[in-house]
């Protein structure tokens, strides 16, 4: 590995990360370091700049990747139950019409 | 200056602690070797990129301590459980749904018999006792010291029954 | 719950169950959507996922009962549980926090609320301020409000604090809401006279003990003088009140907190004896969070997850030996989440549920009138950063602050069902995130629960009650904390 001073690059194939869990996954990372976000043949290129420590943080924006990318697994799923809860609990919050749900302190 | 291209190929060869694990995705859903990975992703670095037609390769580099053949261990155990866990959860989807929905919309039922907080064999005892103390109310009235100016006897009770004239 | 008999549908293949697991020494803990929870051995979890319980099988009437049996569910049941463990879903913000001053004088090592110097009278909140927040907490469509008085430390601004009392007395009375007020105080500038008000005014007090004077004077440096003795002074005087009661007014016992630090680790049982001598029945062992003034010290005060779940279940061990020698004493967060796990009851502990309490169970109302998700996300305000803050009490309708930007991205960020981790999680229809925890520790609402401190650190407290509550004889202990009335 050809290590150039405090610059690191991650190539996240679109195969197994969507283009929304890296992009994401930057911003989550862009207080920490420098992170852009590059066109890639196979995948979206994240290059990281920055201090010492940047091989950790690489590592770490990887797994908020996959964070993110599970989580977009997760909502094709779950979104019809996920958001029953949501609508609920926003409208019953503003005084929308409530049927009656009692209980609780 | 070349920026540092580190892309999965390179990354097993370069990394030393790095161990790897191929997943077939005709046995594992693609989700199910995500989650998998993410369920050690506390522990360590985790990169999967695609491994030839109909895989894919989690490439686990730990963050501290673990040696990689536990890590790999742990990896495969996860991605058993995630398997089961996705076929529970695909069956149980709709049920779910219905369950949440049904909880958070209640039906008008029909009103239900007051509760009166005894079991069953409790509710029964009761009920010979009220039955037996009725019949026992009853027997007092009849009795004499109870009625004692005969109100409630009938006039037969009285006088006899009327006899038939001799003819 | 009646248990519906199996489908006559003989032909149709078993069907796995609702459940979530968790592995465990020796089995798994399965739990489902109604928040019931069962043990199986390892040898057996298998055939229970597989839906393959046959009717002689000796696990299923156990099973049936929690609603592990597919073909034995009692939907109405299950329904009626799920909808008590989430009654929070259809209230409005119960939990109003009006922070009446950042001024305090003590310097908590771990302060999460970012408190003032005394002579910084402009963090005060002023008459026309409270009375508003008053106002506007009853705005709240939730019958039932709580007005808890927070600073810095509010008895440094009495004045406002007694108005603010009298108008929330006098706000329940004509709306014909339940009202609850509380004040968390240091105790150092109480005096009769203000205890007599309080006491008079139905308000329940609150404050922290950390442990023994040594232990508890190391964390809460007061200048003034011994924090500890004042603490414990004005505990016995409430507790002396409260057992006296009075006939005009209703007295209520005063509580305690405990806020553990790296220093409270090695000390569990003087700190749980010290809260036993003074006759305090219940202990919140609560964990610091890396929020605030805390975040800076974490190096000298904080600890890892792992250490605070072993101190965790050291005190609760420690707390049911108590019991068993007659000493009445319940640790705080065992026994909301045992109202839950057991009773299938919301303890309204806003930290702990689905969706969190972010706005929409709970508003931090700031000096300036700003009003913000919580009081966490009020400390994140005055560190510069106010994405937490969902509008101003002077400008903005509750409507307006429930579905606020700041509100709906709290909501939906800790929806566990929108979570990888906490949708797979056994634990999850006891357990709730926090997205000011995740944006202050890992930079998004979101977080990531596989490396998050708060999710590892609820794992361990989870754990260490479902463990004591596998145990027959701690189980009975663990009950009788919850058990109704």
């Amino acid at each position: 590995m050809m290590k150039q001073q405090n610059i690191k690059e991650l190539v996240f194939e679109t195969a197994v990360y969507s283009k929304e869990a890296v992009d994401l996954a930057a911003y989550v990372f862009s207080g920490r370091c420098g992170v852009k976000v590059l066109p890639g043949r196979s995948g979206a290129r994240v290059r990281l700049t920055g201090g010492d420590g940047l091989d950790g943080l690489a590592g770490e924006l990887a797994n908020e990747a996959l964070n993110q990318q599970c989580r977009i697994d997760l909502a094709k799923k779950n979104s019809k139950l996920a958001g029953m809860i949501v609508t609920k609990a926003l409208l019953s919050a503003c005084g929308g019409k409530n049927p009656g749900i009692r209980g609780g302190k | 200056m070349r920026p540092e291209t580190l892309v999965f190929k390179e990354e097993r060869r370069l990394a030393t602690k790095t161990v790897s694990v191929k997943v077939d995705l005709k046995k594992y859903s693609l989700d199910a070797a995500r989650y998998a990975a993410y369920a050690v992703s506390g522990e360590a670095f985790v990169f999967i990129g695609t491994a030839g037609k109909g895989s894919v390769a989690v490439a686990l580099t730990p963050k501290s301590g673990a040696p990689g053949p536990r890590l790999k261990a742990r990896f495969i155990a996860e991605l058993e459980d995630e398997a089961l866990r996705e076929a529970v959860s695909d069956n149980n989807r709709e049920l779910r749904e219905f369950l949440t929905l049904k909880a958070l919309s209640p039906e008008k039922r029909a009103a239900a018999v007051p509760d009166s907080g005894l079991t069953p064999e409790q509710e029964k005892e009761l009920a010979d006792l009220i039955s037996q103390v009725e019949k026992e109310i009853k027997e007092d009235v009849r009795g004499a010291a109870a009625d004692p100016l005969g109100v409630t006897s009938t006039w037969e009770d009285k006088y006899g029954a009327k006899k038939p004239r001799k003819k | 719950m009646a248990q519906k008999s199996p489908a006559k549908n003989k032909k149709a293949a078993p069907r796995s169950p609702l459940a979530l697991w968790e592995k465990g020494p020796g089995g798994r803990l399965l739990t489902n959507d109604a928040g019931c929870h069962a043990w199986v051995e390892e040898k057996d979890f298998r055939r229970v996922i597989a839906g393959g319980l046959g009717a002689k099988d000796p696990l299923l009437k156990r099973l049936s009962a929690g609603g592990f049996v597919r073909e034995r569910m009692d939907f109405d049941g299950l329904a009626d549980r799920w909808r008590t463990l989430n009654a929070h879903l259809g209230q409005g913000p119960g939990l109003h926090i009006l922070v009446l001053t950042l001024r305090c004088n003590h310097k908590c090592l771990y302060c999460q609320s970012s408190a003032a110097g005394e002579g910084a009278k402009k963090t005060d909140m002023d008459l026309k301020t409270a009375l508003k927040s008053v106002d506007f907490a009853f705005s709240s469509p939730n019958p039932a409000i709580t007005i808890e008085f927070q600073g810095g430390e509010p008895l440094l601004n009495w004045n406002v604090l007694k108005a603010a009392v009298k108008r929330a007395r006098q706000k329940a009375a004509s709306s014909g809401k339940e009202l609850k007020l509380a004040l968390v105080s240091n105790f150092s500038l109480m005096t009769e006279e203000k205890a007599r008000f309080l006491l008079a005014h139905e308000v329940s007090i609150c404050t922290s003990l950390d442990g023994p004077a040594g232990l508890h004077n190391n964390n809460r440096i007061f200048a003034g003088g011994n924090s500890h003795a004042a603490t414990v002074r004005w505990i016995k005087y409430f507790q002396e009140k409260y057992k006296k009661q009075a006939p005009e007014y209703r007295v209520f016992k005063p509580g305690a907190l405990l806020t553990v630090s790296k220093h409270s680790l090695p000390r569990h049982r003087e700190i749980i004896d010290e809260y036993a001598r003074l006759g305090l029945e219940d202990i919140f062992v609560r964990p610091l969070a890396p929020i605030g003034y805390a975040r800076e010290l974490w190096g000298k005060i904080g600890y890892t997850p792992e250490e605070f779940s072993a101190f965790y279940g050291r005190c609760l061990d420690y707390i049911i030996s108590l019991n068993r020698r007659g000493v009445v004493l319940r640790e705080k967060m065992a026994s909301m989440m045992l109202e839950k796990i057991l009773n299938a009851t919301e303890p309204g502990y806003l930290d702990a549920r689905c969706p969190c309490g972010a706005a929409i169970g709970q508003i931090a109302y700031n000096h300036n009138g700003d009003l913000y998700t919580c009081d966490e996300g009020r400390m994140v305000g005055w560190e510069g950063d106010d994405i937490f803050r969902v509008g101003n009490v002077f400008r903005d309708s509750l409507r307006k602050i429930v579905s606020s930007p700041a509100a709906r991205a709290c909501v939906v960020a800790s929806n566990l069902e929108a979570q990888p981790e906490c949708s797979r999680c056994a634990y999850k229809p006891f357990c709730g995130v926090c997205p000011v925890y995740n944006y202050e520790a890992q930079g998004s609402l979101w977080g990531n629960m596989r490396s998050n401190g708060r999710c590892s650190l609820s794992k361990g407290v989870f754990g260490a009650i479902f463990a004591r509550l596998k145990r027959p004889a701690d189980r009975k202990i663990l009950e009788s904390w919850v058990a109704k009335k």
